[in-house]
């Protein structure tokens, strides 16, 4: 984003356009957002321990050094293999929501899988790191981080984030999220008439008023820093959107989020929708399966299933919304790395290669993110301890795998989908010096964001 | 920082210190300047990411710098932080025998001793391409042969000023004087709070009690009644509990407890059978976390009293098992012992629950614990644990459980969980490495898996290539001392088997596990002995204490912030290694001295700095000198509580959840932890944590001041002693109004104002303005939003107590207060909301 100072006023302008400012691409083979478009919502989603793919969207089948899974088992949509949540007795998939659908069958259509990814660690510590920043170094931002650093300027809470790795790299501040009721009691702090209107104003301003004469009167760096920051944070521009978010807060939905992120989602939407938040962080744990991997009351799958009825929740709420789905909602899902076969305890430890999910909600997004399509793919077959990452090349606008021995193949890594995905929202460096783009670049070869193709 | 800015200080202090000297010369005395314990997040060339360059990045020292200052005030940060990642004696360089090993920041001597080091390899020099290159430089850039590859990139500003740095080692400077240390200056500049103001934090912040305006006026304002009052404040209970808080942030135990995920800690108790003991009885409908008396023995089937068992007694045996360390910490400071114990103790801390688990026999819970079931809770006792007929442990030779204070304790174990790929490496990175030596392991290189060739086998790995020996050379053979504990500490004697072949034995700095010993106690006394040991254990209560991250140096050279960042991290070495010192020295090694140490000390007491240059500001605030940081949710729960007499409950309500204490409500928002899924506290304003304050000040306002004027004798009343519902200007109340303001300053926000003081004149302004609006609407009769035009807001008003019991007034001490004829109980109300909401009440 070359300008900066994106007012809310401005914002509604632009997301009331969106959809007419992306581009295709022919060099590329598929659209994407022009620079300086927009930006979409970005929700950033862990699962937290490091996730299977090989129980999910990367089956392994018929070798049960991985997963118990034959052939017959595994179901397709697209291009999309995905494996089910039980087949002890019967085939039983990940069914979500209210109807109990298949999670793929329902929003395959919105999905792009990478798979193959080369998270090239297998520290928890590093792990998510590299997922959500595309980097292994500290400081950068994740995606989420990004936008909300981006267009949070005058957001006076830009980064939701509950639980798990998150990071702006200091451009907005973190805010922990809360359920809808708790973020209606902040948005209006007199909410229930505490105070008569009249009272609750000399109040208002009088705190103000205090809040200067304390910066006014300490030499102390830290003490001013501080109090600066809470004049800034009531008062100004950022108490009138105070008002319009508790507005806006006070008419939604009271629906609680299912499985694993709970109040955190219904709040970080409502926020979303009331102009307060661009982007949030949500985390849900249960994956660092070293042991009884596949106990279906405590194992890997009930984890992967709490993660995609949690996403099933916000996939459909944000869908459903006409503000969200025009302004357009980008999740992406994504772990620490991948994991090995089994080993002695019918667990199964860490091994760097993974995959990762980028999932497009609204009319902007979805020809670009979605499609039922995969990038990457993986070999069961000559890999020491986990699956082996194939090699993929630009072909034709398209990222495809590619032959053994191809001099133009590269390994897929964290760092070519965040980039492919800044890309694909518009995310552009410009020339300006202060531009943070610049403080954040991914260096990866090719150089070129790759095709989501 | 540039050039021209040291210029400036130089003549600043030319001014008004005097110049350079030797105190600014000796090593010794800058061994503090550039402590840093590792090499965090040190860009490598080939890395995905760069930052952008700066303009300003220096490429040359200073000139009148000595070797040793600039090592450490220069140097270190961009450079050495990232060679220390091998060379260090823990790690890679040990391994190999690599004799440039680097002290690491934090320990005596530290510049001295890396000069002297590198000095001796300054002269060297080899050839590159027909050019004679020094090998100091040459190295970290891959200009010739190096096992950690290119560290700097060999055109890069860090290369350059590294180039300049060998030079000075050759030559050092002929300057008369040398400039000053900027971050020992921004130090000395500091104003500090004086030894009342000082008492008023530290009491709160030691003991979560809020000084009294009437406490204060008793008190003298002197170092001697400030060091009496330290006494005495730590000789409570209420400090223990303070030093359970820092520890417990510290070692992130918590996690365990029936507060966030105790359900999870019993079933990986696998060593203690009677870890069902109290659970209810199975059933049919419930098989799961229950007891089963068919093999099992359980609670519900011996006592007639169903009150003894069931699920809220098991939540205290989980409590009991799962704040197993933080009791230990808590006896350790009792009795005033050296922190060594934390690793040395040769016992655990149990209480009446807790042995049952563990399956103490009869005659030992016998003799070690009272007949009073009453404070069973809280009644925990040092113990040695042995195997029983009740437990599964697996002792042989007769000998006891292999105590190591805090390191072998079950729920250490399970929080810092094995397997059997990750042979111990948890325990000794995560609690022996960083922890107790304060060594950040896990960021002494960017670690890839992309370096390893294709077909490694990933844990074969860990001892072949580079990219991994640079952290497993001083992770496993630390790790290898845990070896006769399973994943989740069931504990085998002499499982030598458990760790791989492939794995070292263990020992400690080349140092082997003598034969007979117990691996664990053995190395919980080299960690103990190790000069690291004081870093470590102080780092927590640093960090407590003043309420931000203990920091490592920036190495981005280029990121515009580094000059901040890194005067930020000397700042605060200054204060660790004056903390250190006493710590390891007088204070051996005890706590109570060392927060007398931090309390009395500049960071803690600062109260306004003389810089005005915006690094050296910034620096400081970076670093946590002086107040600024967010309290956290359970410190400003017992402020609200210590203020307002009550709880801040949701709704407001007397049955409502402790709004600040519960994770469904405001802990986590307001910068809290789980010491789980969320291990960080966040302790920075933001617009949440203010939102939240605003929130609770007029939430807490309308219960605690209706609250208040309900207790009928003034004296009894917190807030409220001067006035009562009919004190009014119009009824002659002014003084007494004002009088009562002045209080409130002194008790909500620890201000001592004087009677013209323009901020009592603005909070009585809010009385007087809330006062006059009201009276205006009691006389034409509007009806406000759920009150009518004398009433209180329906929630604002005391028709009953504010706790569980709910007693409905009148009683003998409490009236009803419900109406507000004369517009006073709002108006305080307005009062005290804004003294809450005020950053000076809710920042530490």
């Amino acid at each position: 984003m070359a300008n900066m100072e994106l007012t809310r006023r401005r914002f509604l302008i632009a997301s009331g356009c969106a959809a007419a400012t992306f581009v295709v691409d022919l060099k590329a083979g598929r659209a994407q957002q022009a620079c300086g478009a927009a930006l979409p919502l970005v929700i950033t989603v862990q699962a937290s321990g490091a996730w299977d793919p090989t129980f999910l969207v990367d089956p392994v089948t018929d070798n049960a050094a991985f997963t118990p899974f034959t052939a017959s088992h595994i179901k397709t949509v697209g291009q999309i293999r995905y494996a089910p949540f039980d087949t002890t007795s019967a085939i039983v998939d990940y069914n979500v929501g209210a109807t109990q659908t298949d999670f793929f069958q329902k929003h395959g259509q919105r999905l792009l899988v990478f798979n193959g990814v080369d998270n090239a660690t297998v520290s928890h510590d590093v792990g998510p790191r590299v997922a959500f920043t595309g980097s292994t170094r500290d400081g950068l931002p994740t995606l989420s981080g990004l936008v909300a650093g981006l267009q949070g300027q005058d957001m006076p809470l830009a980064m939701f984030v509950s639980g798990g790795f998150a990071s702006t790299g200091g451009l907005v501040p973190i805010t922990r999220g809360g359920s809808l009721q708790l973020l209606r009691n902040l948005a209006s702090p007199n909410r229930d008439g505490i105070h008569a209107e009249a009272v609750d104003t000399v109040l208002r301003e009088a705190t103000r008023a205090r809040d200067g004469r304390l910066i006014a009167s300490t030499s102390s760096p830290r003490a001013n820093k501080a109090y600066t920051k809470l004049l800034g944070f009531r008062s100004g521009p950022v108490e009138d959107r105070f008002r319009e978010i508790a507005d806006v807060l006070q008419a939604a939905s009271e629906t609680r989020a299912p499985g694993g992120f709970a109040d955190a989602a219904s709040g970080m939407l409502a926020l979303m929708r009331s102009g307060a938040t661009a982007a949030g962080h949500l985390s849900t744990a249960g994956f660092d399966t070293h042991d009884s991997h596949d106990d279906l009351n405590n194992g890997h799958r009930p984890a992967l299933q709490r993660l995609l009825t949690g996403l099933d929740y916000i996939i459909d709420t944000a869908a459903a919304d006409p503000m969200l789905s025009a302004r357009g909602v980008l999740i992406i899902v994504a772990s620490d790395f991948g994991r090995t076969t089994y080993n002695d305890g019918g667990g199964k430890d860490h091994w760097p290669i993974t995959s990762m999910m980028a999932i497009g909600i609204g009319p902007t997004l979805e020809p670009l993110i979605g499609g039922a399509r995969v990038i990457g793919a993986t070999t069961p077959d000559g890999g020491t301890n986990g699956v082996n990452a194939r090699l993929v090349k630009v072909d034709g606008g398209k990222t495809v795998v590619a032959e053994d021995g191809d001099p133009m193949a590269f390994k897929l890594t964290p760092a070519h989908v965040n980039l492919a995905l800044r890309r694909a929202i518009g995310l552009c460096e410009t020339d300006a010096p202060t531009d943070p783009l610049k403080r954040f670049r991914l260096n990866v070869s090719p150089g070129e964001p790759i095709p989501l193709g | 920082m540039p050039k021209s800015m040291w210029m400036l200080l130089a003549v600043i202090l030319a001014a008004g210190w005097g110049c350079g000297g030797g105190a600014n010369n000796g090593d010794g005395a800058r061994d503090s300047d550039a402590a840093r314990p590792g090499g965090e997040g040190k860009p490598t060339p080939g890395d995905e990411s760069q930052q952008p360059i700066a303009a300003t990045a220096p490429t040359k020292t200073d000139p009148c710098f000595t070797s040793e200052q600039s090592f450490a005030w220069e140097l270190y940060g961009s450079v050495f932080s990232r060679c220390i990642g091998c060379h260090n004696s823990f790690g890679l360089a040990r391994q190999v025998g690599v004799a440039l090993k680097l002290t690491f920041p934090g320990e005596p001597d530290f510049a001295a001793k890396n000069v002297a080091l590198l000095s001796s390899y300054a002269s060297r020099t080899v050839d590159v391409n027909g050019e004679q290159l020094p090998l100091l430089l040459a190295k970290p850039t891959a200009q010739t042969a190096h096992i950690g590859g290119e560290v700097l990139s060999p055109n890069g500003a860090e290369a350059k000023l590294l180039a300049s740095f060998v030079q000075k080692l050759n030559s050092p400077p002929q300057c008369k004087e040398s400039p000053p240390d900027a971050a020992e200056v921004a130090l000395s500049g500091l104003t500090l709070a004086s030894p009342k103001q000082t008492y008023v934090r530290a009491k709160f912040l030691l003991a979560g009690e809020v000084a009294t305006p009437e406490e204060l006026e008793g008190l003298g304002n002197d170092e001697a009644m400030l060091d009496a009052q330290l006494d005495k404040l730590m000789n409570g209970d209420a400090f223990l509990a303070r030093a359970q808080e820092m520890f417990g942030d510290w070692l992130l135990t918590d996690a365990y407890s029936s507060l966030v995920r105790g359900d999870d800690l019993f079933p990986q108790l696998r060593d203690y059978p009677q870890r069902s003991y109290f659970q209810p009885l199975c059933t049919p409908e419930r098989d799961f976390r229950c007891c089963d008396a068919a093999t099992q023995v359980c609670c519900a089937s011996i006592e007639t009293d169903a009150a003894k068992c069931g699920d809220a007694v098991n939540d205290r045996a989980i409590d009991a098992v799962a704040r197993e360390p933080l009791e230990l910490i808590k006896y350790i400071v009792k009795n005033d012992l050296p922190l060594t114990e934390l690793v040395t103790a040769n016992y655990t801390m149990v209480n009446p629950y807790s042995a049952m688990v563990y399956g103490v026999s009869a005659a030992q819970r016998d003799a070690t614990f009272d007949d009073d079931p009453a404070n069973d809770l809280a009644e925990f006792h040092p113990i040695q644990i042995a195997g029983t007929g009740q437990n599964n442990l697996r002792i042989s030779g007769g000998g006891g459980y292999p105590h190591a204070g805090i390191l072998s304790m079950p729920v250490m174990l399970v929080r810092y969980p094995s397997s059997t790929s990750n042979q111990q490496r948890t325990r000794g990175a995560r609690v022996v490495l960083e922890r107790f030596l304060q060594v950040p392991v896990m960021k002494l290189s960017d670690f890839s898996t992309a370096k390893l060739p294709p077909d490694a086998d990933l844990e074969l790995a860990t001892q072949q290539y580079a990219a991994c020996t640079v952290c497993h050379a001083a992770i496993d053979p630390i790790a290898g001392h845990f070896r006769n504990f399973g994943s989740s500490g069931q504990y085998r004697s002499n499982a030598r088997t458990r760790l791989a072949d492939h794995l070292p034995e263990p020992e400690f700095l080349g140092q082997k596990l003598p034969m007979g010993e117990d691996p664990l106690r053995w190395l919980a006394a080299q960690i103990a002995q190790h000069e690291r040991f004081s870093l470590g254990v102080l780092t927590p209560v640093l960090a407590d204490l003043i309420g931000t991250d203990v920091l490592t140096a920036p190495s981005d050279l280029a990121a515009q912030d580094y000059q901040a960042r890194y005067l930020a991290f000397r700042m605060q070495q200054i204060e660790v290694q004056r903390l250190r010192r006493d710590l390891a020295g007088p204070a051996a090694l005890r706590l109570k001295p060392l927060v007398k140490t931090i309390v009395k000390g500049p960071f803690f007491r600062a109260t306004g700095a003389a810089a005005s240059d915006e690094v050296v500001r910034e620096g400081l605030a970076l670093a946590g000198v002086g107040v600024g940081a967010l309290l956290t949710p359970e410190q400003l729960a017992r402020k609200v509580e210590q203020v307002a007499g009550l709880t801040f409950r949701t709704g407001m309500q007397a049955t409502g959840r402790d709004a600040l204490r519960s994770f469904r409500d405001y802990r986590l928002m307001f910068g809290g932890t789980d010491w789980d899924t969320t291990p960080a506290r966040y302790r920075e304003p933001n617009a949440m944590s203010v939102r939240i304050a605003m929130r609770m000040g007029n939430e807490l306002a309308c219960v605690a001041v209706p609250q208040d004027f309900a207790i009928i004798d003034p004296a009894q009343r917190r807030m409220f002693k001067n006035v009562d519902l009919n004190t009014t200007p119009e009824s002659g109340g002014t003084a007494q109004i004002r009088a009562e303001i002045k209080r409130l300053h002194q008790l909500v926000l620890g201000e001592d104002v004087r009677d013209a003081d323009p901020e009592l004149e603005a909070t009585y302004q809010v009385w007087v303005a809330a006062h006059d609006a009201l009276r205006a609407t009691n006389a034409t009769g509007t009806r406000q939003r759920n009150g009518g035009a004398a009433r209180t807001n329906n929630r604002c008003r005391a028709i009953a107590s504010f706790d569980a019991a709910e007693t409905a007034y009148p009683t003998a001490t409490h009236r009803v207060v419900d109406q507000d004829p004369d517009a006073t109980v709002r108006p305080w109300i307005a009062v005290v909301a804004y003294l809450l909401s005020d950053g000076r009440f809710f920042l530490q």
